[in-house]
C-alpha cells in the first residue's frame, strides 16, 4: 500500500482500485458469457484422444469447415477450438486435457479430412 | 418382444444373390459403405424392420417423413440391410437371427458384412489392409482362392456381426465379414472405399469409389449423429476392447 499524505486522495486511490477490480469482474463476465453464447450457438464436432509416449493427439472431424478460420486457445487446463463452416455456421469444442499435458506445446496439423491437436507431454 | 418386417412389396432375385449388411460400428465402415451402395447403385426400399421394445423408440425422418431406421433395399442381386441406428447390444442376437430368416426367404447365397478394424496411429496410416473372416471351411477356401483380402487369423469378432456369423452357420447360409483398418469412434470413408472395391470385385458390380472420397465430407456431415450414437453403443459390445482385434 502506498503512503497517502492527504486522507482524500486516499479514498480516491481505494475507489480506483475497486473500479479496476469491477472492470475485471465484468470482462470476466462477459467473457463467460460469449462463451455459453458461442457454445449455444454452434455445433460440436467428432473428436478423438490418443495418449502416445510423449504427447497426447486429439484428431477432430469438422466437415465442411473454413480451416482459414480456425482458432484455438489455451487454459490451464483446457483447450477451446473455434471454426466457421462453409456455410456460416460455428464449430465449438472445448476439451480438458491431462495434468501431465503441456498447454504450452500445442501443435496444430491437418492430416487427410481431420484436424490434429498435438499437445506435448511434461517431462 | 417381437421383431416385425414390414414388406411393401416382395422383390425376386435371381441366383446367385448376395445380402450386404451395414449396422453401425468401428468407424462406420459398414454403414458409409451400404448408404454410397443404395444411392449409386439406385437400390429400392422394399421393407423396414420393426422391433418394439428392442430397439431405442428412433425414427428416421427423410424429406419429412418419418420411417423405421432399418430398412431394407434391393436391386439386381443384391439385397441391402442397412441400420441407421447402433443396435444395442441386447437386440445383436435376435437381430442376427432376423437378417439370416430375411436371407433364407430371398434365397440368399451369402451374406457379407462390412466392419472396421481399429488400428493405432491409423491417422498415419498411408495404407490400409482388408481381412476377412468366414463362418465356414467353403466360405474360406473361396476367399483363399479368389485372394482379395488377407485371412484375419486368430483373434476376436465382437459387436453387430459376430452373432451374424455363427447364426448364418445355423441355417447354412454362408457368411463373410470385411474387416478394414479403419478408426474406432470417427467416421472412415477411406475404409469404406476400400470395402466397396473388395466388395465390387467379389460380386460384379461396377462402382467408381473414387467419388466416395469426393462426396466424404457431405457423408461425414450427414453421419455425425449417427457416429456419436454409435460411440455411446461401442463399449456396451465388447466391454472397452476394440470391436475386432487379433
Amino acid at each position: 500500500m502506498p503512503v497517502f499524505k492527504d486522507l482524500d486522495e486516499l479514498i480516491r486511490y481505494l475507489i480506483s482500485k475497486q473500479e479496476e477490480e469491477f472492470k475485471q469482474i465484468e470482462q470476466e463476465i462477459k467473457r463467460e458469457f460469449a462463451e455459453v453464447e458461442n457454445f449455444i450457438k454452434s455445433r460440436s464436432p467428432l473428436y478423438s484422444v490418443e495418449e502416445l509416449q510423449d504427447c497426447y493427439k486429439y484428431v477432430i472431424d469438422m466437415p465442411k469447415a473454413d480451416t482459414s478460420s480456425l482458432k484455438i486457445t489455451t487454459g490451464e487446463n483446457t483447450i477451446r477450438v473455434y471454426c466457421k463452416t462453409k456455410s456460416g455456421n460455428t464449430y465449438y469444442l472445448k476439451f480438458t486435457i491431462p495434468p501431465d499435458a503441456d498447454p504450452n506445446s500445442v501443435e496444430v496439423t491437418r492430416h487427410k479430412w481431420l484436424i490434429v491437436i498435438t499437445v506435448k507431454k511434461r517431462h | 418382444m417381437s421383431i416385425e418386417v414390414l414388406e411393401g412389396y416382395v422383390p425376386v432375385f435371381p441366383k446367385p444373390s448376395y445380402m450386404v449388411v451395414g449396422i453401425p460400428d468401428a468407424g462406420l465402415v459398414g454403414v458409409i459403405a451400404t448408404e454410397y451402395l443404395i444411392e449409386k447403385l439406385g437400390l429400392k426400399e422394399f421393407a423396414a424392420l420393426y422391433a418394439p421394445g428392442l430397439l431405442p423408440p428412433i425414427s428416421h425422418v427423410k424429406d419429412g417423413i418419418a420411417k423405421s431406421p432399418i430398412k431394407l433395399y434391393h436391386g439386381n442381386n443384391i439385397l441391402v440391410f442397412h441400420s441407421w441406428i447402433a443396435i444395442p447390444s441386447e437386440a445383436l442376437y435376435p437381430i442376427s437371427r432376423e437378417i439370416v430368416k430375411i436371407a433364407k426367404k430371398y434365397g440368399i447365397s451369402t451374406i457379407i458384412s462390412i466392419t472396421g478394424l481399429p488400428i493405432e496411429d491409423r491417422l498415419n496410416a498411408n495404407t490400409i489392409n482388408a481381412y476377412w473372416i468366414g463362418n465356414s471351411e467353403e466360405i474360406a477356401q473361396e476367399m483363399e482362392k479368389i485372394g482379395l483380402m488377407k485371412k484375419f487369423g486368430d483373434g476376436y469378432i465382437a459387436g453387430p456381426y459376430a452373432p451374424l456369423l455363427i447364426e448364418a452357420k445355423k441355417e447354412n447360409i454362408n457368411n463373410f465379414t470385411i474387416v478394414v483398418e479403419s478408426f474406432l469412434d470417427l467416421p472412415d470413408p477411406e475404409a469404406s472405399a476400400l470395402a466397396l472395391s473388395i466388395l465390387s470385385k467379389y460380386i460384379g458390380f461396377n462402382i467408381s469409389v473414387d467419388e466416395l472420397m469426393q462426396e466424404a465430407e457431405e457423408i461425414r456431415e450427414k453421419i455425425k449423429g449417427l457416429m456419436a450414437q454409435t460411440k455411446a453403443e461401442l463399449p456396451r459390445y465388447a466391454s472397452g476392447k476394440p470391436m475386432t482385434y487379433a
